[in-house]
């Protein structure tokens, strides 16, 4: 009962997400997709609804919780009325996605994908924020917890203990299965964007090997997947659209407030949008949330002196260059001789759109080259932080490339 | 739904390469041990060789909680020969556990902390702890609480 209503509580926020359908865009793409972008749009405006209350000094009361997101999903549901929802018959596509996504929800009932960053600091922020009714900035700044990462941003705890307030408990089997749900929703966005489910299989298929092997469930990093590939999808297949720019910026402000590494993944996302379809105002009207987000976020972290992950003043290391890039090299072959990378990669070579397809591949060749870049900015030798964090970190790198081999098959 | 002659020619090298993940996936997920289809004990119940083992801290844990006052300070930890160490996975561990304690590092129960400063309970990850201070208050297969004399 705790997991369901864990779960429920989360993918309910979906209702306060339709909002996003009063943009244009959503009309055109399939239910999937237009249900998950929604999801998104839910739990950025989740996050910020509590964050808004925490800087205000208001405790999360079931009040204060449930009468704004009713007001919100009451506006969500008037702009999904808007749209029409008539389902298209499903494509026979869609079948090897299914099948990765049951076994992907056997592993993670069955504690084959936990992550360790759930239970030593996701987690437990998310119980001690839930049980404090804010973002418990005594807890964080209290010294014993400095490994805990106090400054890395809200989202996912955020998320955890809104399921927490439905619950009355945290759901630690919940927390895996919704990182499932979560890479559910991004295949579906995959498929609704490229209008080619096979390809939204791909990346079940590739995704799903690599969130295997890295074993993330639970932890932020497939909720960072799921912003970067709304986002590219928008800008990749719905460019000639002003309004994809909104559903790009929502994500983009999404991936800035899960991870450290979301403000360099939103960065990245507009540099390659910018150089490669020379739309400057608008690359950098998209970059305005992500970036009042992180002033924010720094400036309160400042404030209560949590300032760490975010400090950009550590020196740069270029005599761990060798064993930065042998780390990587062995860690990014997935323990399955490089599979992920060949199946993201090896198709694009049988398609011809190349104008279509550079925009994905550029953001997945930044990422790669900015996660090196991290590695490099460590005074220890980096051999540990590697290995402990490169197949996670560089499933950002793998998801856009499968939407650039969808893209370059146009 | 579009199509292309592109799709067409891609199609088998598509299905290919989702055959040979989806092999991969049940591969790695065979790999990490049984049992394979009961419901297991704990979120972390196959960690990954080299990760931290917490399946019996949360267990421990779960057992504790009710036994625990409010506010009450708590350290987590599996003692070396009797005796706790400086680690800090237990603890952080026990943080989300314990969300109505003050849980902190163990060296709030060490044999040089002042007394003012020793913590009421700890929490002892499997092997026994021997502390002049600390009397045990229960026992189970994953480890034992103590409280403060």
């Amino acid at each position: 009962m705790t997991l369901f209503l864990f779960l429920a509580a989360i993918l309910l926020l979906t209702l306060e997400g339709l909002v996003i359908c009063f943009v244009p865009l959503m009309q055109r793409i399939a239910i999937g997709g237009r249900l998950a972008v929604a999801f998104a749009t839910g739990l950025v405006i989740n996050a910020l609804l509590l964050s808004f209350e925490s800087v205000l000094r208001i405790p999360w009361s079931r009040s204060a919780l449930l009468i704004p997101s009713i007001l919100i999903a009451a506006a969500g549901i008037v702009a999904a009325r808007r749209l029409s929802w008539t389902m298209e018959r499903p494509s026979r596509d869609w079948i090897p996605a299914a099948v990765i996504m049951v076994i992907m929800i056997y592993g993670a009932a069955t504690a084959r994908l936990t992550c360790g960053d759930l239970i030593l600091f996701w987690g437990p922020k998310a119980v001690r924020f839930a049980t404090a009714g804010t973002i418990d900035v005594a807890y964080l700044g209290s010294g014993h917890y400095y490994l805990a990462h106090p400054d890395y941003p809200p989202l996912l705890p955020l998320t955890y203990a809104w399921g927490i307030n439905a619950a009355r408990t945290m759901s630690w089997f919940g927390a895996v299965v919704l990182t499932q749900f979560l890479l559910l929703a991004s295949i579906l966005v995959v498929g609704a964007f490229t209008r080619k489910p096979l390809y939204a299989s791909l990346f079940a298929a590739v995704l799903g090997a690599g969130a295997a092997v890295a074993m993330i469930a639970g932890a932020a990093d497939m909720l960072l997947v799921f912003f970067e590939i709304v986002a590219v999808c928008a800008l990749t297949f719905e460019e000639e659209d002003r309004s994809s720019l909104i559903v790009a910026a929502v994500a983009l402000l999404g991936a800035a407030m899960t991870k450290v590494e979301g403000a360099s993944l939103s960065a990245i996302i507009v540099l390659a949008f910018a150089i490669t379809r020379r739309r400057f105002l608008a690359s950098a009207a998209m970059f305005i949330p992500p970036a009042a987000f992180l002033a924010v976020w720094v400036a309160c972290m400042r404030r209560f002196q949590l300032f760490d992950s975010y400090n950009p003043s550590k020196p740069l290391r270029l005599d761990h260059l060798g064993i930065v890039f042998r780390e990587m090299v062995r860690e990014t072959s997935y323990r399955t001789f490089y599979l992920p990378w060949i199946a993201a990669i090896g198709p694009m070579f049988t398609g011809r759109n190349v104008r279509r397809a550079a925009f994905p591949l550029l953001v997945g060749i930044f990422v790669i080259g900015c996660t090196a870049w991290f590695y490099l900015h460590t005074d220890a030798d980096p051999t540990f932080w590697v290995r402990t964090s490169a197949t996670r970190v560089l499933l950002t790198s793998l998801a856009p490339f499968v939407v650039a081999t969808a893209a370059a098959n146009e | 739904m579009r199509s292309d002659p592109g799709e067409r020619t891609s199609r088998p090298l598509l299905y290919f390469f989702i055959a040979a993940l989806t092999i991969a996936v049940c591969v790695i997920q065979y790999l990490r041990g049984g049992p394979y289809f009961a419901r297991a004990a704990t979120v972390f119940s196959h960690p990954r060789k080299g990760q931290i083992d917490a399946a019996d801290t949360i267990v421990l844990c779960q057992r504790v909680v009710k036994m625990l006052p409010r506010g009450a300070s708590v350290t987590c930890v599996r003692p070396v020969e009797g005796v706790t160490r400086s680690e800090y996975s237990n603890f952080l561990i026990a943080a989300g556990m314990l969300p109505r304690q003050n849980v902190v590092p163990p060296e709030y129960a060490g044999l040089m902390t002042p007394p003012e400063q020793m913590c009421d309970y700890v929490i002892a990850i499997r092997d026994p702890l021997d502390h002049p201070r600390y009397k045990l208050v229960a026992e189970w297969p994953e480890g034992r609480l103590y409280h403060r004399q």
